[in-house]
């Protein structure tokens, strides 16, 4: 791990970073004698004060600073109609600062030197070079606990045929969505020009002519993900301010709570009535969100079992939120994600 | 040309002393030593607390 700490020299006389020296971001006491003496007053993550980058980077670091990649918010604005208004101001001032906020990606996590996540990071991405990107010490960080492990196929299953193919990150999402437009867009589904399939894949353009009708009955009735996610992906329960968190592996298909009139995957967000009691939050309004959400699992594939044959859903219901397979104890929205597909007549 | 050539020197002055200043400093020194890094380093402890997005 000291490695993450070693600079390369040969940055100094080239990156015009280096030019006005390490004060400038880092402070701390360059005559200092010893590790204590050059470290006192030294700032850590300068890059948290987007003021630091901004000093040159001034359009980028005022757009960024409404961005959700910085601000979070779409968790915080996500949990609100589960919270009273007393309760929420308890969760702004204990909870969401504290731990939700601690993602909050400075500039530095991506260009300069890797997230801590559970207190280990790898240090500096390339001895300090202010690089571009680098998702594999980047995002694979912040987003290692489901969407990544389960686009290379780390978790289990198949990789996402986007990886297989060299896809990285940010061939979908691009810098402007990162670095925001100056909108301070309520949630990620909100955010102009995010990612699509359609952006790539056109509809009516398919190779095949069954892919193509069964593209033209499912127009607006089922994601992409819904057919196109190959295998299982992690559901975490519990969350670790309750009992005690535990995942397993789990296709979950239901009605998108945003759109109930699609049918998508959901993922299952490990929040119990208790979570936050020790906060003294009870979260009266419990029941007014669901504990499925919508998610853009990135396990892609072309041909999966629901593409294969129509019973995987329309007679197996493979998959297929229900109240067997439903979390014990959790909100009553719940059943309102359930979807019962249509029999076939043949 | 003399003022011009005053303005050079200062400006020519300036530049090499951000190299200088930045070359020098104790912070380059020892952070471009990987060996002193290496016997300067000490783990972190590790608390329970930050998971990342997921």
């Amino acid at each position: 791990m000291y490695k993450g700490y070693v600079v390369d020299g040969a940055l100094i006389a080239g990156d015009p970073h280096f030019r006005m020296g390490c004060r400038l971001c880092h402070k701390g006491d360059e005559k200092g004698q010893g590790k204590e003496g050059a470290h006192k007053g030294m700032v850590k993550r300068p890059s948290d004060n987007l003021k630091t980058c901004g000093m040159c980077h001034k359009q980028i670091a005022d757009n960024y600073s409404k961005s959700l990649h910085y601000t979070t918010a779409g968790q915080r604005n996500g949990v609100m109609p589960s919270r009273s208004k007393e309760e929420l101001k308890t969760f702004d001032a204990k909870v969401f600062e504290k731990s939700c906020r601690s993602c909050h990606a400075s500039c530095g996590d991506c260009h300069v030197k890797a997230p801590a996540v559970g207190g280990i990071s790898i240090g500096l991405i390339q001895k300090h070079k202010f690089v571009k990107k680098d998702e594999g010490k980047t995002c694979a960080f912040c987003h290692g606990g489901r969407v990544y492990p389960e686009y290379t196929g780390e978790y289990g299953g198949s990789p996402d045929v986007h990886y297989q193919k060299g896809m990285t990150c940010m061939e979908c999402h691009k810098k402007a969505e990162f670095h925001g437009d100056g909108t301070a867009y309520a949630n990620k589904q909100a955010v102009k020009d995010r990612p699509s399939c359609r952006n790539c894949h056109k509809l009516g353009q398919e190779a095949k002519l069954t892919a193509r009708i069964s593209h033209q009955r499912h127009q607006g009735k089922v994601s992409c993900y819904g057919c196109h996610t190959a295998t299982a992906y992690r559901q975490c329960q519990d969350c670790h301010l309750g009992k005690g968190a535990a995942a397993k592996p789990a296709l979950v298909l239901g009605l998108n709570p945003r759109d109930k009139k699609t049918l998508t995957t959901l993922r299952l967000i490990p929040t119990v009535r208790e979570t936050f009691v020790k906060e003294g939050i009870k979260m009266e309004n419990f029941d007014a969100l669901p504990n499925y959400w919508d998610s853009p699992v990135h396990n892609i594939r072309k041909r999966t079992d629901r593409t294969r044959s129509c019973d995987a859903c329309h007679v197996e219901k493979a998959g297929f939120l229900n109240m067997d397979n439903m979390i014990k104890g959790g909100s009553k929205a719940n059943q309102g994600l359930i979807m019962n597909p249509k029999p076939i007549h043949r | 040309m003399k003022i011009i050539a005053v303005l050079s020197s200062f400006i020519f002055l300036f530049l090499l002393s951000t190299d200088v200043l930045a070359n020098a400093s104790s912070c380059v020194q020892c952070h471009t030593n990987e060996a002193l890094m290496k016997s300067l380093h000490k783990p972190p402890v590790i608390t329970a607390g930050e998971e990342g997005e997921g």
